[in-house]
């Protein structure tokens, strides 16, 4: 299969992934958009490192969310989304005001967390066990499960604030 | 109105359904995006730094030609300091970007890459600091020998350029760094931002 093909199966296999994380760690739908096109455009760049890789779905964890941070270097003028459909999807259409709520507390609440915290938290809500999630982001596992506590406690008191 | 993190992972497992069924992105829609995104960013590198840094050794390499030029020995350390600035300035702003390209977004782990972005960030304060007050000194210092590479160094010796020199040499210093500041305000605010939202 050439290079480019193998690319394109790799991103339409986890564009679902890559809309995720563009969403935890954007305010809106332009940001969000642009974050998704440059996870695809480092995956491009990275994508030779990918072959030598024994888990496709860790090393894609990991390019999204090291974009995701070093994104956020860049100020809102510098967007540069081309407009395109299929990477964004408006969740709010679908669902019902009572979910919408339920959706846009938890955004609000995952998006006060530090930039680490709130990859682990993405990681956790993903279904990943500790040892993964300190594989994909470089901690120990013990540091996984004790920053796991922490951010249950700052949720806990973030939320009853309102 | 309390949703603990075993709440939010029902909401997310619902929400993963739903993202899961979109409809996949075209193949050429993607690869068109990507190469547009490339030519983006190498237009954007060579552009403003390396034509700056041009700007800059240009003004090195013609002063270092004219220094023999001058005859005054304070005139020849102020010239001494303003190329020296022009040389490592821009080497600096080269190297921070060498530096950028270095981090692989595909090894390196998302906790190296938070912790480099906070050095980033603080390096960022302190070089737009330090950048701004040797430009200040810079404007301030070239002046003089300048004055005596045009021809009329005898212009040093007289009581009213001094005057009318620290007159403007304040005056400009206040006027660039207000203006400069305020350019930057913006940026610095949300690199202040973003390293108080760090943990």
């Amino acid at each position: 299969m050439k290079r480019e093909d193998e690319f394109i199966q790799l991103i339409q296999q986890n564009q679902g992934l890559i809309f995720k994380i563009a969403t935890i760690y954007t305010r809106d739908r332009e940001e969000q958009e642009d974050l998704c096109q440059e996870i695809v455009y480092q995956t491009w760049k990275s994508f030779e490192q990918f072959r030598n890789a024994s888990k496709p779905s860790t090393w894609l964890y990991r390019v999204g969310m090291n974009t995701a941070i070093t994104n956020l270097n860049r100020s809102k003028k510098q967007v540069t989304a081309v407009p395109m459909d299929g990477l964004e999807l408006n969740l709010m259409d679908e669902v019902d005001s009572q979910k919408e709520e339920q959706i846009k507390l938890m955004y609000s609440e995952i998006r006060k967390l530090g930039l680490l915290d709130r990859g682990i938290v993405f990681l956790y809500l993903e279904g990943k066990n500790h040892e993964e999630i300190a594989e994909i982001v470089g901690i120990s596992v013990s540091n996984v499960g004790t920053r796991i506590s922490r951010i249950k406690e700052k949720l806990r008191k973030g939320v009853q604030t309102y | 109105m309390i949703m603990e993190l075993e709440e939010m992972k029902s909401i997310w497992g619902e929400l993963s359904g739903k993202v899961e069924n979109q409809e996949k992105i075209k193949k050429e829609e993607l690869m068109k995006m990507t190469r547009v995104r490339y030519k983006k960013k190498i237009g954007k590198i060579a552009l403003a730094e390396v034509l700056g840094s041009v700007i800059c050794f240009a003004f090195a390499i013609y002063w270092i030609v004219k220094f023999p030029d001058l005859k005054n020995p304070v005139n020849q350390v102020m010239m001494i300091f303003n190329i020296l600035l022009v040389i490592i300035l821009p080497v600096f702003s080269l190297k921070s970007i060498w530096q950028l390209n270095q981090l692989d977004l595909g090894i390196s782990h998302p906790s190296e890459v938070v912790n480099k972005f906070i050095r980033d960030k603080k390096r960022f304060w302190i070089v737009q600091k330090a950048g701004l007050f040797l430009s200040c000194i810079l404007l301030i210092t070239i002046l003089p020998p300048l004055a005596e590479l045009g021809g009329n160094p005898s212009v040093m010796t007289e009581p009213w350029f001094w005057w009318a020199y620290v007159l403007f040499g304040f005056l400009f210093f206040v006027f660039f760094t207000r203006m400069v500041i305020g350019h930057y305000k913006g940026t610095l605010k949300k690199s202040e931002d973003i390293l108080r939202e760090l943990d």
